[in-house]
């Protein structure tokens, strides 16, 4: 049974650079990585395919510009993922990628995936927008079922089951094959790729295909910002033990304390 | 057989330089950096000189992200509030360049990848694989072995290589430096208009004082295009105990060098971006670091080819020239088969015919400055006497000697002292 893992190129949110006075934020600038979450599916899609058999493929639609320095982010973040075991990967990338809403890029994955896999790994949301939308959409384009937010994954005959963690209580549920699943933190530690591995995971097969949607986009983002933070500026004075009660005192009347 | 050719350790500048050139030979070479990405958190002054780069690179700088090309060069005193500026103007011939690390090592990394090396980052290496007395590979972070028939150590001041493998001892407290800098963004327009400098030519301006409060050390600038970097060096590795005192005292001086009124006006509108703080070997320490052993070689800072000047630092360019040299030593050894210690010996002979002499006279320059009076009675005189000269009041002017005098004796030099401090000081720029 083959196995997609849609990966997501993420921007490196811990490296994003904003500028509080104009709200601008240098998104250009920030490095892009494969998502944590998408680790996760990785793994999973790894322990499925070793005891199923099969092959495992991670596809990525990369989403930030298709520069040649995210090219090449692109497939380090693609060389990792195919360094914890799986087989190949797709890289679709082009001009006006970066303008898909989440109804494109489904559209563009479900052609890449329909006749080729049985089963569709994701993560429940991706580390930069977290719309969470993506899966979704995706299953409603292949037509497939979609189970959200698993914490557990068993493939039996032609069916899955799929434990779901909710805020109370866990929820089993039993889909037909093929599936569209994504997956939640809790569902197992990504193991760490080893330097061999690396190293081997850039012999791997990685197909680059051109971003050719025939759809256009639904939602169009008019401008990113940082919300403003406003400063009280509250200036506190007298010697330190007068100016600690008085900041205690300013500290609970805010209802930090 | 070995799973590599070379191991390199270090994607800095002699890491990468050594990668490529031995990629470009057609060995199989992996690298492999600790840091997220080359360079992400490499820092430097900000001055690389060309030369050695240039031999493998020529004119490097139409390609590489280099920031501005040096051709202001100023020293400063400063004292209290006051200060003395000397400039000097020199042509464009490519002589030095400012850059910024994170782009700049990214690129040469890059090279080193074109050429066919493996660069893989995001990994640490633990130390050398030992076998039977002779370094056989290296041992990556989760005790991962992997062979090589040659390990280039590039892995920086620090070189937790070189000390494994027995090639260095320990480094302690007293044996480094302390540098901290900050890349503070302006307009280019605005930088170009304070620096007095035309298109894409930059400063290097090292300013030295009564901020270090008598410890040797001082401030400097660098232009980029479209930030400075600022920073200031200090020998306070041996009066500070903790790490976190090192810090605080580097964080104060710093900022005292940026609110003195004449450093002030160069920074004033510019926004902080970055913020990073580096160790400095000391000249003493970094002459016992031996650089070959049974399967190993040390190339850069690991080997000690780095200079501290008491403002700046200079090793970019040692770290070139030593890979080139090692690339050539290692490709000779494999080429023979033979990668013992005696074949690899050749490392040091290229070395001692070229850069080693180069360096032994700048290392001869620094052990001139560790005058202490250097860092303090030279810019204090300094800028008193040009107050002498310039300022005008109501009282009779002393004339210029009998000034001079009373300020060296008030610091408790005498003339000929003072006219050998000159000197020194002279000699060693
Ligand atoms: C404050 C300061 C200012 C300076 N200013 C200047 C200047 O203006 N001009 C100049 O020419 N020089 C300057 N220098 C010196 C210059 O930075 C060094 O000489 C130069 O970087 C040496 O290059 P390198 O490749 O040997 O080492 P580094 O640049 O230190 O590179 C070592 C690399 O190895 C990696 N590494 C380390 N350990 C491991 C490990 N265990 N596993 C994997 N990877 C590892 C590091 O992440 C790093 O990328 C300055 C230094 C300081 C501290």
């Amino acid at each position: 049974m083959d196995i997609a893992v849609l990966v997501k190129q993420s921007l490196d949110v811990q490296e994003l650079r904003v500028d509080q006075d104009t709200g601008k934020i240098y998104i250009e600038d920030a490095p892009t990585k494969a998502g944590d979450i998408e680790l996760n599916a990785t793994e999973e899609a790894v322990r499925l395919k070793e005891k199923l058999g099969g092959k495992a493929i991670a596809i990525m639609l990369s989403t930030w510009g298709s520069s040649g320095k995210r090219q090449k982010e692109a497939r380090e973040a693609l060389t990792r993922v195919l360094a914890m075991g799986l087989d190949g990967a797709v890289l679709i990338m082009g001009e006006g990628a970066e303008k898909g809403d989440t109804y494109v890029i489904a559209k563009v994955l479900a052609e890449e995936i329909r006749d080729k896999f049985r089963l569709v790994l994701a993560a429940e949301g991706s580390e930069d927008n977290f719309s969470g939308l993506l899966p979704a959409r995706l299953a409603a384009e292949l037509g497939w079922p979609y189970v959200a937010y698993a914490t557990a994954i068993e493939v039996e005959g032609d069916y899955v089951k799929v434990t779901r963690s909710l805020e109370d209580f866990e929820e089993v549920v039993k889909v037909k094959l093929p599936a569209v699943i994504s997956v939640t933190q809790e569902i197992n530690k990504p193991r760490v790729p080893k330097l061999v591995e690396i190293v081997k995971a850039k012999k791997k097969p990685m197909d680059q295909k051109d971003f050719s949607p025939h759809v256009e986009p639904k939602l169009v983002i008019r401008e990113l910002k940082v919300p403003k933070v406003e400063r009280k500026q509250i200036v506190i004075e007298g010697d330190v033990e007068e100016a600690a009660e008085k900041l205690i005192q300013a500290l609970k009347e805010e209802g930090v304390l | 057989m070995a799973d590599f050719d070379v191991i390199v350790v270090g994607a800095g500048p002699a890491g990468s330089v050594a990668s490529y050139l031995l990629a470009k030979r057609g060995y199989t070479v992996l690298t492999v950096e600790r840091g997220k990405r080359p360079g992400a958190k490499n820092m430097f002054g900000g001055r690389l000189y060309s030369w050695s780069l240039e031999r493998i690179f020529p004119e490097f700088w139409k390609e590489a992200p280099v920031e501005r090309e040096v051709t202001k060069e100023v020293l400063g005193f400063l004292h209290g509030d006051r200060g003395v500026e000397i400039r000097l103007s020199t042509k464009p011939e490519g002589r030095s360049f400012t850059l910024l690390r994170a782009k700049f090592d990214q690129w040469l990394a890059e090279k080193a990848e074109d050429a066919g090396a493996e660069v893989i980052s995001g990994f640490k290496v633990e130390g050398p694989l030992i076998r039977d007395g002779r370094v056989v590979g290296i041992v990556a972070e989760g005790d991962e072995e992997m062979g090589a028939e040659v390990v280039i150590a590039a892995d920086g001041a620090l070189s937790f290589m070189a000390e494994k493998a027995g090639l260095r001892p320990k480094l302690s407290k007293e044996d480094f430096a302390v540098g901290a800098k900050e890349v503070i963004e302006l307009p280019k327009e605005v930088i170009e208009d304070r620096f007095g400098l035309s298109k894409d030519e930059g400063a290097a301006q090292l300013y030295v004082g009564d901020l270090t409060e008598g410890v040797i050390g001082g401030g400097f600038i660098y232009t980029n295009k479209e930030s400075v970097s600022l920073g200031v060096v200090m020998r306070i590795g041996s009066l500070a105990s903790k790490v976190s005192e090192v810090s605080t005292a580097m964080w104060e001086i710093t900022e005292k060098f940026k609110s003195h009124p004449m450093i002030r006006r160069y920074l004033e509108g510019g926004k902080l971006v970055e913020y990073s703080a580096h160790i400095i070997p000391e000249t003493q320490f970094m002459r016992g670091v031996k650089l070959y052993t049974d399967g190993m070689v040390v190339v850069g800072d690991a080997a000690g080819f780095c200079v501290n000047y008491g403002v700046t630092v200079r090793g970019m360019d040692f770290a070139i020239e030593s890979a080139r040299a090692a690339a050539e030593a290692v490709h000779h050894a494999l080429e023979s088969g033979d990668t013992s210690a005696r074949s690899l010996s050749r490392y040091q002979e290229i070395l001692s015919k070229g850069m080693l002499r180069e360096l032994e006279t700048a290392r001869k320059a620094v052990d001139l400055m560790e005058d202490e009076r250097l860092y303090s009675s030279i810019p204090r005189i300094a800028v008193k006497t040009l107050e002498h000269l310039f300022l005008v009041d109501d009282k009779p002017k002393e004339n210029l000697y009998s000034f001079l005098r009373k300020e060296l004796s008030e610091e408790g030099i005498s003339l000929l002292s003072a006219l050998l401090l000159g000197w020194k000081a002279l000699r060693s720029m």
